[in-house]
């Protein structure tokens, strides 16, 4: 078997290439690799930096601003100033891989699903925060609608923590499975050689 | 055992790209180049139309990869989409050298034995380029001990059974080659 390897091994070697139509290959082969952005996802990370700019630029506004007076001003604020975070949070991913012009499929998705997560969990607070405002001192008619609004948002939120966690868990497991297994492999031919 | 390191390799770098780890495509990609490029140049037969085509399955290979569940079936995937990349550049002649084996015999095949050894391997590299397409296609598919005959069949669309008796007879022709070169 391993002579019937050495055979597809020099069967490869034996094929003579052009040095230049391989270089030439080589070159458009690291852009593929590199994921690079195409020019309209470049300028829709733009675009998205933008939009994630205004959004915090807004929010960031009305924290400082807003007029608002009580026991509840902090909580207000608060609030308004961790939509501004967000917002300055995707604008510095988006701008970033803008300006990278290739996404980094390790940072960049787990910033963006810790993003998610943030803003999922920020919804869920406020709507159950306005509807106990509503509760207290409005009419009440409200707050089962935004208390039900925001668990829909920590249900949603939480389901995409879960499943990327457990699909990750799947691929660990899987993962050192496939090594024990090559391994296995690897010794099994070292003995066979002896 | 070779073949089932190569894929349990591949197996293993899908898993970690998935896990986030993009050096990890690169690894493959380099991994399976030199068999690939081989494979397709037996079928095109011109080296700017090989690694065009090599060029687009790793295209297609990132544009799918998300999709691409099953890391056992990841080899044959590989070899399909190059074949594939292959023929869109190559059609016409193909598909005519193609309809010449229609209707070929079948013999019985013994499994996975080669009579050539690693010393041949330069006449035979130089001899498979002289035999028909077909032949070349699955003999070299065989020699690269990558694919089952059933994975073969799949590749080629073609029973099993076609696969042996082809096989059969691309190593009698492989052989002529090889003796007539021999010979004179």
């Amino acid at each position: 078997m391993s002579d019937h390897k050495r055979f597809s091994d020099r069967l490869i070697a034996a094929e003579q290439v052009d040095e230049k139509r391989k270089e030439r290959y080589a070159m458009e082969l690291r852009k593929i690799l590199n994921q690079t952005l195409t020019p309209a996802r470049r300028i829709a990370y733009v675009v998205g930096a933008v939009l994630g700019l205004l959004f915090a630029v807004d929010f960031g506004v009305l924290t400082v601003t807003l007029h608002i007076t009580g026991q509840y001003a902090a909580w207000g604020r608060a609030m308004f100033g961790a939509l501004t975070a967000l917002g300055l949070g995707w604008t510095i991913i988006a701008g970033r891989i803008a300006i990278r012009g290739a996404l980094d499929r390790r940072a960049d998705l787990l910033a963006i699903t810790r993003l998610l997560w943030g803003y999922f969990l920020l919804f869920f607070f406020a709507l159950l925060f306005a509807g106990w405002l509503d509760l207290k001192y409005g009419s009440g008619k409200w707050s089962v609608f935004l208390g039900v609004i925001g668990l829909s948002y920590l249900v949603t939120g939480a389901l995409i923590v879960i499943r990327n966690s457990v699909h990750q868990s799947e691929l660990r497991v899987r993962e050192k499975l496939l090594e024990i297994q090559l391994r296995l492999v690897e010794m099994d031919g070292k003995m066979e050689r002896r | 055992m070779d073949a089932e390191k190569d894929r349990l390799i591949s197996e293993l770098l899908l898993v970690r790209y998935h896990r986030g780890d993009a050096s990890a495509l690169d690894e493959l990609v380099r991994h399976w180049e030199g068999k690939l490029f081989y494979y397709v140049m037996r079928l095109v037969s011109n080296e700017d139309d090989a690694w065009d085509a090599l060029q687009e399955t790793w295209m297609a290979l990132v544009r799918g990869i998300g999709k691409l569940r099953e890391p056992p079936s990841l080899v044959l995937w590989l070899f399909r989409t190059a074949r594939h990349k292959a023929m869109d550049r190559m059609r016409a002649r193909y598909d005519d050298r193609t309809v010449s084996l229609e209707g070929e015999e079948v013999a019985a095949v013994e499994e996975g034995v080669s009579e050539f050894t690693s010393e041949d391997a330069e006449q035979v590299h130089g001899a498979l380029g002289k035999i028909s397409v077909p032949h070349r296609e699955v003999l070299t598919l065989f020699f690269l001990e990558d694919l089952s005959i059933q994975e073969i069949a799949d590749l080629l669309a073609i029973p099993s059974g076609t696969v042996k008796s082809r096989l059969h007879f691309a190593k009698q022709a492989l052989r002529a080659v090889l003796e007539e070169e021999e010979a004179s």
